[in-house]
């Protein structure tokens, strides 16, 4: 346990893996509705993620992926 | 080149949901526009395709157009002119730059069992940049689809060849992600992200100026950036149906790299259906924290081995907040010009604001305000 990153880095995944229950496909009403998706429009998330991708020093961790510019 | 948004791309890497399916066969074709304060002016048209070929394969194609204002290009070049760098005063060196990037991609999913492998390639070019991409990822669910994992490879291979210089250079990026997905109840979902990227090349932006006081003298100097950089992220996201009609997405990102950037990102979105479901609304705001890169300072005082006037490395703060609204097509029941089961109607509008701890070099501005409008539409074919 080198840093303090990957401290947080174990606690996050500990926390979505502890109190997992299974939900059966039956079950998943709720979870299949349009704004229960992440990303739902990846082409749209793309022009966001780029635009800040320019005008800030990160990038990526967000589920998508940018690239392919001078952006540096 | 850098100076303005000229390009943005996303590989479609399979969206996280609770089932392992091709996507909806659609045409898409939105209209993006983006202004600031620094006079930047970028309009961008996209469209794309995606369409089934047999039951476990879908194809995608994808085109966009950038087109900048005059003004941004205007301006960029005359700091040029400054340095001397080219003997135009405007212009660049043909005294024509090209306003105009063109992007073009495609790509192919396949379903392998309960598996889902993309792969994704993508040429852009412009009059002082190319770049190739290549893009790959594997998802698989497990523990009845409860979970997915899914890798990500993304390689592109960049030529730099600013109109103001006589080199041609190559900037190479690999990265690598991976993400976790699970259902954590009938209404709440997680997802985890990991992130590694691996930047080779050029990776500074020879538009840019670095101003060395000397007394009463100053010297224009280009930037010296190193030519590695690791960087890499790690973010976790929620997903919670708080009624029938509406949830909440919170996500939280910490990156960081080896010229000492570091960063947190807090992001919330609300929607909600209106008018029975035809009608999705969408609140968001993102708030973001990050120190400055080690070699980046406001004042030089001599040439240095780095030398960095890039606001991106700068300490700085932002909130962005988005309005989104979704509509669907069957909601305009009373005009038969915009009536269409088949049609999604989407618009957005975001405003951001930036506050650097330095000033901008060329603005002269700490606080960028930036507004992007978005109009699109989807037709499920």
């Amino acid at each position: 346990m080198k840093n303090k990153p990957t401290k947080v880095l174990l606690l996050l995944v500990l926390s979505t893996t502890f109190g997992c229950a299974t939900v059966q496909p039956w079950e998943r009403e709720s979870l299949s509705d349009p704004i229960m998706i992440f990303d739902e429009n990846p082409i749209d998330k793309g022009i966001l993620e780029h635009h800040l991708d320019y005008r800030e020093g990160s990038v990526g961790g967000t589920g998508g992926q940018s690239g392919g510019c001078g952006c540096g | 080149m850098v100076r303005i948004l000229t390009l943005f791309f996303l590989l479609n890497l399979v969206s996280i949901s609770t089932s392992q399916e091709l996507s909806d066969e659609e045409i898409q074709a939105n209209f993006n526009a983006y202004f600031d304060n620094s006079r930047v002016g970028i309009v961008y048209p996209s469209v794309s395709l995606t369409k089934n070929v047999g039951e476990n394969t879908s194809v995608t194609g994808r085109y966009l157009v950038d087109v900048i204002s005059a003004a941004s290009m205007k301006s960029h070049f005359e700091v040029d002119g400054v340095t001397s760098a080219t003997s135009k005063d405007e212009g660049g060196g043909d005294n024509t730059p090209d306003e105009v990037r063109h992007e073009m991609g495609i790509g192919v999913t396949q379903i392998l069992g309960s598996s889902t492998f993309s792969l994704n390639g993508l040429y852009s070019t412009e009059h002082d940049y190319t770049s190739k991409t290549l893009a790959l990822s594997y998802a698989i669910p497990f523990a009845k689809k409860n979970s997915t994992i899914q890798v990500g490879l993304v390689r592109s291979w960049d030529k730099v060849f600013p109109q103001v210089r006589s080199w041609k250079r190559d900037k190479d990026v690999t990265t690598f992600s991976g993400s976790f997905s699970q259902i954590l109840s009938k209404r709440l979902i997680a997802q985890f992200d990991v992130w590694y990227s691996k930047n080779k090349g050029m990776l500074s932006d020879s538009y840019q100026v670095v101003e060395i006081l000397e007394g009463n003298s100053a010297k224009f100097l280009e930037p010296k950036h190193p030519n590695e950089r690791s960087r890499k992220a790690f973010g976790i996201r929620t997903n919670y149906k708080l009624t029938d009609i509406s949830s909440v997405q919170i996500g939280y990102r910490y990156y960081w790299d080896d010229w000492k950037v570091k960063s947190n990102t807090i992001n919330v979105f609300y929607q909600r259906y209106l008018s029975n479901e035809k009608i999705i609304l969408g609140l968001g705001v993102r708030s973001y924290f990050q120190s400055k890169a080690e070699f980046f300072s406001g004042n030089y005082t001599g040439n240095e081995e780095f030398l960095a006037v890039d606001s991106k490395l700068s300490s700085q703060f932002s909130l962005e907040y988005q309005v989104k609204m979704i509509l669907d097509g069957a909601y305009f029941s009373e005009n038969s010009f915009l009536y269409n089961e088949k049609i999604q109607y989407n618009a957005k509008f975001n405003f951001y604001h930036r506050k650097t701890d330095i000033a901008d070099w060329h603005s002269n501005y700490k606080n960028l305000y930036a507004y992007i409008i978005s109009f699109g539409l989807r037709y499920k074919i």
